[in-house]
């Protein structure tokens, strides 16, 4: 009996510590890098994070606008592009045969140059991955997907429980993963349901109304209007946008009408409209009714009074 | 191809979870004209490859000042910017920028070319989106020139920047002509002279000996059109900027005055005064013919033609004070705003007297000089006659011409009785008036159009 529970102590013991070392270290490796990258560089959209640390993939949340990741595969005919449009751009009057040799000179750090700005440039992700040096990452990816799982669904006593079993049972990794899945699984449909009842109910709240008196009026002043465009060209905008808690972006902001930025006058529409809300953030909103203004659709009438 | 697929797993995944909240969404409808505020950019100094840092200095310098005379800009102080290590090949730390306010980052290179040329390359940033703003598609511009041509480089960058912000057409790579005028006021010389937009590169087209007034650029040759007291009597002149002739415009008897090219650049509307009378006149300068637009007993004069060619907007007196009227080119009856049909209809109605009307680039406004209870005003006014906007008013402000691109007015102006005349700017906001700063005292300011 004294036996046991001696075993039972030292093994429990050894589990916890086992769990404390590794599970945290694993856990941490991606969500530590999206951190830092986060802190570093607040407006940073979760496409970006991706693109550097593509091995964190399954730790991002992306709330996506698919127009950036559009622009990847753009970048190949850009980089060409770019040498064509430079000869003409010479001031002509002194330079209209010689600028041909120097632009071929050039062109090596121009190709350098026209890959930068893309949000998938290379020697970004490189830099940014230098911490992870030590851990190939074909190892990283597997740890990653019994993480995410693991800290949602577990708690201490879990892992006791769990230990108790893994001393009797050797398959152990296998005992794992069903009841881990299983939690979320049943969690995520609770919430949803949660949050589309709540959301109803919201809309009879009356501070809704306050909410998105609170919105426009901080919108408003970081909008500086286009009342210079020809009248065609001052067009609605509507755009949508996820706050993290403490009113700061959640992700990139999300053009929804137009679809894309139009040529032409109009598209100075969209940036002004775009930056007014990226700028404005972070929103100052009551937290207590965070459920209510996760999610926002904002659209910006230049025309109406 | 492993970005491809990751950016299709992502969208399929986002899809589907984002379905769920897209009804939770609180629904914000911001509506007004918005809160103007000059658009804060920082510009830092050119990275240099080369030795020449004093002439890459200069640049920036030149571009900042081009963006800042617009009023829709406003320069982020140097000494503010956090991240000194900026280089046109490594994407902008954001956060860094995001901390001064900056909306816009201007990121560039100055480099000296192996055959004694120099080169700019620069890139602009949304600070905020964190991405880089493309012109004209690319993800950045590189120019080249001679060195002594350096201000043109600057003028063309701060073209860029301007247009991929605004959306409007370019102006600062352009020339202002005017008359410099010097001496005491009964014995003045008055000369043909030149400058950039910015001011800069002030020269003398003529020599003074005989007086010259309202200089009008051509768009669409070095040439500018004017009136010379040369033989004695005023008549209309060509001169062509880069070989400095200059050419009597037709054979007219009497005086001709106020010229002013067609937007197409082949022919010149004029005035010819005769007997005391004087009328409109379009000559084609390819075949040298004249026609007579306007055959009526009042003075009409100040004519300028419509952007497409088919209408003309002019002053004249028929009505019984100075007014501004539109007709068409071809002499036929027009249906007028005002009512009824007429081979000219009369556009402004409101008090005070109307003048030198020149049509806008656009098309869609005429700009004016208005002069009531003893002041002047620089306005402008819809072809229809609605629409009246006064932008500046001084003891004397007369004479406005459009930048090419129809955003800007320079005029000239006598802020008091007896001071010299100056030059002046305002945009079409009213917002944005300034002072362009001349050698002499200077009037009758023409812009060219965009330098090719």
């Amino acid at each position: 009996m004294l036996r046991g529970l001696t075993v039972s102590t030292i093994v429990h013991a050894s589990v916890l510590a086992m769990a404390v070392l590794s599970w945290p270290h694993q856990k941490s490796d991606c969500d530590k890098m999206i951190e830092r990258l986060q802190k570093e560089e607040p407006g940073l959209a979760p496409v970006d994070i991706l693109m550097r640390i593509p091995q964190c993939a399954s730790a991002i949340d992306v709330p996506i606008d698919f127009v950036e990741i559009g622009l990847v595969t753009d970048i190949a005919p850009i980089q060409k592009a770019e040498e064509p449009e430079e000869e003409p751009e010479a001031v002509p009057e002194e330079a209209e045969e010689a600028p041909k040799p120097p632009p071929q000179e050039e062109s090596a750090p121009e190709e350098e140059e026209v890959v930068i700005p893309d949000e998938a440039a290379e020697p970004e992700p490189e830099k940014k991955i230098e911490p992870k040096k030590e851990e190939p990452p074909p190892k990283k990816e597997e740890p990653k997907l019994i993480e995410k799982q693991k800290p949602k669904a577990k708690d201490d006593l879990d892992f006791l429980n769990e230990f108790e079993d893994i001393l009797k049972d050797k398959a152990q990794d296998e005992r794992r993963t069903p009841p881990e899945q299983a939690p979320p699984k049943i969690d995520k449909p609770v919430l949803r349901d949660a949050q589309e009842s709540r959301k109803g109910a919201g809309e009879q709240r009356g501070n809704t109304a306050s909410l998105q008196a609170a919105m426009r009026r901080q919108i408003y002043t970081c909008w500086r209007g286009v009342s210079d465009l020809p009248k065609e060209d001052q067009i609605d905008v509507e755009i949508r946008v996820s706050l993290n808690r403490d009113g700061t972006l959640k992700s990139n902001v999300e053009l929804v009408r137009p679809r894309s930025r139009p040529v032409g006058r109009a598209g100075i529409a969209v940036d002004v409209a775009l930056r007014a809300v990226r700028k404005c953030a972070p929103y100052q909103l009551p937290e207590d009714d965070y459920d209510e203004w996760e999610d926002i659709n904002v659209t910006i009438s230049p025309t109406q009074p | 191809m492993t970005r491809l697929l990751f950016a299709l797993v992502l969208a399929l995944t986002t899809a589907v979870s984002f379905a769920p909240s897209a009804s939770a969404e609180l629904k914000v409808l911001v509506e007004g004209p918005g809160n103007f505020k000059p658009t804060p950019l920082a510009i830092p100094d050119l990275e240099v490859r080369g030795t020449n840092s004093d002439l890459a200095r200069q640049i920036v310098e030149v571009v900042r000042a081009d963006l800042e005379s617009t009023g829709l800009f406003e320069m982020q102080n140097p000494a503010s910017f956090i991240q000194k290590d900026l280089s046109i090949d490594v994407q902008p730390r954001f956060a860094d920028w995001k901390i001064i306010k900056t909306d816009g980052l201007v990121v560039g290179a100055f480099e000296e070319l192996p055959d004694g040329k120099i080169a700019v390359s620069f890139r602009m940033w949304d600070v905020y989106a964190g991405e880089v703003m493309r012109i004209n598609g690319q993800p950045g511009r590189r120019l080249t020139t001679t060195p002594d041509n350096w201000r043109r480089i600057a003028h063309k960058i701060a073209d860029s920047i301007y247009t991929r912000l605004t959306g409007e057409d370019p102006y600062f790579d352009t020339r202002i002509v005017y008359i410099a005028e010097t001496g005491p006021k009964l014995n003045r010389v008055k000369r043909l002279a030149i400058m950039d937009s910015d001011g800069a590169n002030q020269q003398y087209l003529t020599p003074g000996t005989n007086t010259v007034l309202t200089p009008r650029f051509s768009p669409s040759a070095q040439e500018i059109t004017y009136m010379s007291y040369e033989g004695g009597r005023p008549r209309v002149y060509l001169f062509n900027i880069e070989t400095g002739r200059q050419e009597l415009l037709g054979n007219f008897p009497g005086m001709t005055f106020a010229p002013r090219f067609s937007r197409d650049g082949e022919s010149v509307l004029m005035t010819q005064a005769e007997h005391g009378n004087s009328d409109l006149y379009i000559m084609n300068l390819q075949t040298r013919q004249s026609r007579r637009l306007t055959d009526h007993p009042a003075i009409d004069t100040s004519p300028s033609m419509s952007p497409d060619g088919r209408s003309v907007v002019f002053t004249s007196d028929r009505g019984g004070s100075p007014q501004l009227y539109v007709m068409n080119t071809d002499g036929s009856p027009r249906t007028c705003p005002s009512g009824g049909r007429d081979v000219a209809c009369r556009i402004t109605f409101n008090k005070g007297q109307y003048s030198t009307p020149v049509w806008s680039p656009r098309g869609d406004l005429v700009a004016f000089t208005k002069q009531l209870g003893g002041k002047f005003y620089i306005g402008v006014i819809g072809t229809d006659g609605t629409g009246e906007r006064l932008l500046t008013e001084a003891y004397l402000d007369e004479g406005p011409d459009w930048s090419p691109n129809g955003r800007v007015i320079v005029y000239f102006r006598e802020s008091r009785p007896g001071a010299g005349p100056q030059l002046w700017s305002v945009d079409l906001s009213g917002r944005n008036e300034r002072r362009l700063q001349t050698q002499t005292e200077a009037s009758d300011p023409a812009w060219s159009p965009l330098l090719q």
